[in-house]
């Protein structure tokens, strides 16, 4: 019973983070660079939802539809202001403004909300669903259920669309892509602006099922490299197997190991998967 | 002209690689571009395609000046090139790779009908169609590199090296793909350092020597001795 | 090193000397910033040099600040010693790393990320082992002051002994630039095969590098655990103390000597300032301005200060040598 308790669990917690790196992976296949804002940029999106529920009242579920397409021009306009300039550069420079862009953005949540933890309420909160006799939050079952959806609508576009098309493309072959006529730069900015708006949707949504604070940003965002290392860093299919193995391995860690060990898992599953298959993770080669 | 070079200059970095080079294709032409290593060939192709502007002198296509056009907006003109080393979408299908080619096509019947053209055109496609292209042989890819130019349904036609690195089979294959391309009117701009290949099927030839034009005469005319200098000197 | 670099030096020793004359606050900053620019600099030989970054160097540092730290709440360990202990361990440990990269071919930023895997290891794993604190951490005993116990009365000592350890830490930068040795790091950074061809060893090269970083690391460790009297596992194994160094290090100048010192001194005291001036009012400013100040500082001179200042004087000298030829 413990077992299928740790394991329901794992699988929810896992089919979220799948989400929230999947914006991560198509940033780092299409531009090659690992998005270290990306915990940061999720942090904003969080406390957007908990200023809506504030002072317009909105439940963050409602405000994600309004935050998504809002962290989608955020995403954009990063790219075009301070990615773009150095795409051909060391890469260790893209990863360094990245960082610093992350301090910014927790400073000025710390400017603004303090550094208390907040959650916010949305209608879902404080109920409980059972599944295989698995009690869960009914936020975190949304949050769930939210995530399959949006894997599943990112998975069947890149797969299917023009669009999609593009994406792979750039991220297969770049010189290629411009010969056939692809706008590589437009691609890139697409990207950035999926990937980031991706946190505009999951953000909200999550705001009641993780502990905000201010100083959030960088460790989701070593969680969501975990994943994306774990998973392969290359497809879709990948982040997801990343987010359940790293899901699970967490949730059953911690349920099974004295103390507090099983957080360890994770980073004990990502250095392994390192030494077992170095080109799985990441090479920061493009079109290789 | 349906395509004129005129007096176009480039290079990279402080490195100057050609001076002055004018090389004109007219509607169906197919026009090799000789030269031993380092002559100045691919780069050529590249300021052609908008891969690499141009320092000096115009490029016209259809009359218009496209100078400034970048790589896309080329190939939605129609100029498409095949690139050197067939950088084929590893990770895509066949078909995929194809579809991407006939971007210009926009997304309806019209690339609908052209990819179902490239299939009777290339049977062996229509059989790796599900295929990843990274997984084929270096024949295949590039039989499938020439099927993604093609999708575009292209005006000109600009081939780098469409030979390097296949075995003499795939070759043959090469050239019989092109001949077939030819034969439907296409025009082609063909860099190649297989000379055999371009006397099967180029018209006319322009013999490139340290970024310059030295020769541009007829195939037929183009003599042994002026090769060979072209090739050795 | 070019008359940059010395220039550079000048600056820094005569910043060291300023806060004697300031007074105790910025006698504790100084302290600091020298333990900062050590770590800096012993990330820029590995980073900087041969090229292995590191995201990790919160490992070394909490090694070498609970070895010591530990020894000596335990067993009344003299300090030397476990500072001595903890820079072997941390150097094995470096080590055992770099091997695993070169054992599997990790390189690049996939060989960061593995040591930040290990940091974030070492940091859960201290948070929860009851003998080490756990996340309560370790209250250290207080000693009779003195050089023996590496504790002090007055800031002016740590402040001493801070400085000490940058010397130490510049002397190996330094002696590792100009010798033989710092060449073959270099040719590893730029073309690994390349190097090889030359007949350097690039294992050699990677695991004497993070051994260096690792040792140095630890000893800064030891020491700051000392002034603190108290680990905690957030403070030395959390990965504040890396993402500071890798800024600092940017915006002074990655793999120049000089550099991480120069951007350390200029960004520390400045961080520190507007935390303790306004900090009570705006909480997180400081964190605000290194953030927009990185960004800012890697868009607009990616070499970093050091480096593009050398370039500047390298272009106008360069420029007055063809026209003295001409001429």
């Amino acid at each position: 019973m413990l077992l299928v308790a740790g394991i329901v669990q794992g699988v929810v917690l896992g089919v979220i983070l799948a989400l929230v790196t999947s914006g991560m992976t198509l940033i780092y296949r299409v531009t090659g660079i690992i998005n270290f804002a990306h915990g940061g940029l999720m942090a904003l999106a969080m406390y957007l939802a908990y200023d809506a529920r504030r002072y317009w009242n909105v439940d963050p579920l409602v405000s994600a539809l309004a935050i998504a397409p809002l962290m989608g021009v955020v995403g954009w306009a990063l790219y075009q202001a301070v990615i773009r300039p150095v795409r051909r550069q060391h890469h260790l420079l893209a990863v360094q403004i990245l960082l610093g862009l992350s301090f910014v953005i927790e400073a000025l949540l710390l400017m603004r909300y303090g550094a208390d933890m907040r959650t916010v309420e949305s209608v879902f909160s404080g109920r409980f669903v059972t599944v295989l006799g698995v009690g869960i939050e009914l936020t975190r079952a949304v949050a769930f259920g939210i995530s399959l959806l949006g894997l599943t609508v990112l998975g069947v576009a890149l797969k299917w669309s023009d669009w999609g098309r593009r994406l792979r493309a750039t991220a297969a072959d770049e010189l290629a892509a411009y010969l056939v006529g692809i706008s590589v730069i437009r691609v890139e900015a697409w990207a950035w602006g999926i990937g980031v708006g991706i946190l505009g949707l999951v953000g909200p949504v999550l705001a009641d099922v993780f502990k905000m604070t201010p100083d959030m940003g960088l460790k989701y965002a070593i969680v969501a490299l975990v994943v994306l290392i774990i998973g392969g860093g290359r497809t879709m299919a990948g982040t997801i197997a990343g987010g359940l193995l790293v899901g699970l391995s967490e949730t059953l860690g911690l349920l099974y190991l004295p103390g507090s060990y099983g957080g360890l898992m994770p980073y004990a599953l990502l250095a392994a998967v390192l030494v077992i298959n170095p080109r799985a993770a990441i090479a920061m080669v493009r079109g290789r | 002209m349906l395509l004129d070079v005129r007096a176009v200059s480039a290079g990279y970095g402080k490195v100057a690689v050609l001076h002055d080079v004018s090389v004109g294709v007219a509607a169906g032409d197919c026009v090799a571009i000789l030269g031993s290593n380092n002559a100045g060939k691919s780069t050529l192709l590249r300021v052609i395609s908008g891969l690499l502007p141009a320092r000096g002198g115009r490029v016209h296509f259809e009359g218009e000046d496209i100078t400034a056009d970048s790589a896309g907006r080329r190939v939605g003109r129609g100029l498409v090139q095949v690139p050197e080393g067939r950088h084929v979408f590893g990770d895509l299908t066949v078909e995929e790779n194809l579809l991407l080619g006939g971007l210009r096509l926009g997304r309806g019947k019209l690339r609908r009908a052209r990819l179902a053209e490239m299939y009777d055109r290339f049977p062996l496609l229509r059989g790796m169609r599900l295929r990843l292209a990274g997984t084929l042989s270096g024949g295949e890819q590039q039989l499938v590199a020439i099927a993604r130019g093609l999708m575009a349904d292209p005006k000109v036609l600009l081939l780098d090296e469409p030979s390097l690195g296949l075995s003499p089979v795939a070759v043959d294959r090469v050239i019989d793909t092109l001949l077939g391309v030819r034969s439907t009117g296409t025009t082609m701009v063909i860099v190649e350092q297989n000379v055999q290949l371009c006397f099967e099927l180029c018209s006319r030839g322009y013999v490139l020597r340290q970024g310059r034009v030295t020769v541009a005469t007829s195939m037929d005319r183009l003599s042994a001795e002026e090769l060979k200098r072209a090739y050795f000197a | 090193m070019n008359r940059v670099e010395y220039a550079a030096a000048a600056v820094v020793v005569v910043g060291a000397a300023l806060p004697f004359w300031l007074g105790r606050y910025w006698v504790d900053v100084a302290f600091l910033a020298a333990i900062y620019a050590g770590i800096a600099s012993a990330w820029n030989v590995a980073g900087g040099f041969s090229g292995t970054s590191s995201f990790g160097h919160g490992l070394f540092f909490g090694i070498g600040a609970y070895t010591s730290g530990a020894l000596f709440y335990y067993f009344k360990t003299s300090p030397w010693l476990g500072l001595a202990g903890g820079a072997v361990l941390a150097a094995l440990v470096g080590v055992a790393i770099g091997w695993c990269g070169v054992r599997y071919r990790i390189r690049g930023l996939s060989f960061a990320v593995l040591t930040l895997a290990f940091a974030e290891i070492a940091w859960l794993f201290v948070s929860t082992f009851d003998p080490l604190g756990a996340s309560r951490g370790i209250s250290l005993p207080p000693a009779p002051p003195g050089l023996a116990s590496l504790q002090f009365r007055s800031g002016e000592g740590f402040l001493l002994v801070g400085l000490a350890f940058l010397a130490l830490c510049q002397a190996v930068a330094w002696a590792l630039h100009a010798a033989p040795l710092g060449f073959r790091y270099r040719a590893v950074r730029e073309n690994e095969t390349a190097a090889q061809a030359m007949g350097i060893d690039p294992v050699f090269v990677r695991l004497s590098a993070m051994a260096l970083t690792g040792a140095l690391t630890a000893v800064g460790g030891s020491i700051y655990a000392q002034y603190l009297l108290f680990l905690d596992p957030r403070t030395f194994f959390g990965p504040d103390v890396t993402i500071k160094v890798i800024l600092f290090t940017l915006v002074g100048g990655m793999g120049s000597v000089w550099g991480p010192v120069v951007g350390t001194a200029l960004l520390y005291p400045a961080g520190e300032y507007l935390r303790a001036a306004l900090g009570g009012q705006v909480p997180g400013l400081d964190i605000l301005f290194y953030g927009s100040l990185v960004v800012v500082c890697c868009l607009t001179f990616p070499s970093g200060i050091v480096g593009s200042l050398a370039r500047l004087v390298g272009r106008r000298e360069t420029a007055r040598a063809s026209g003295a030829q001409s001429a």
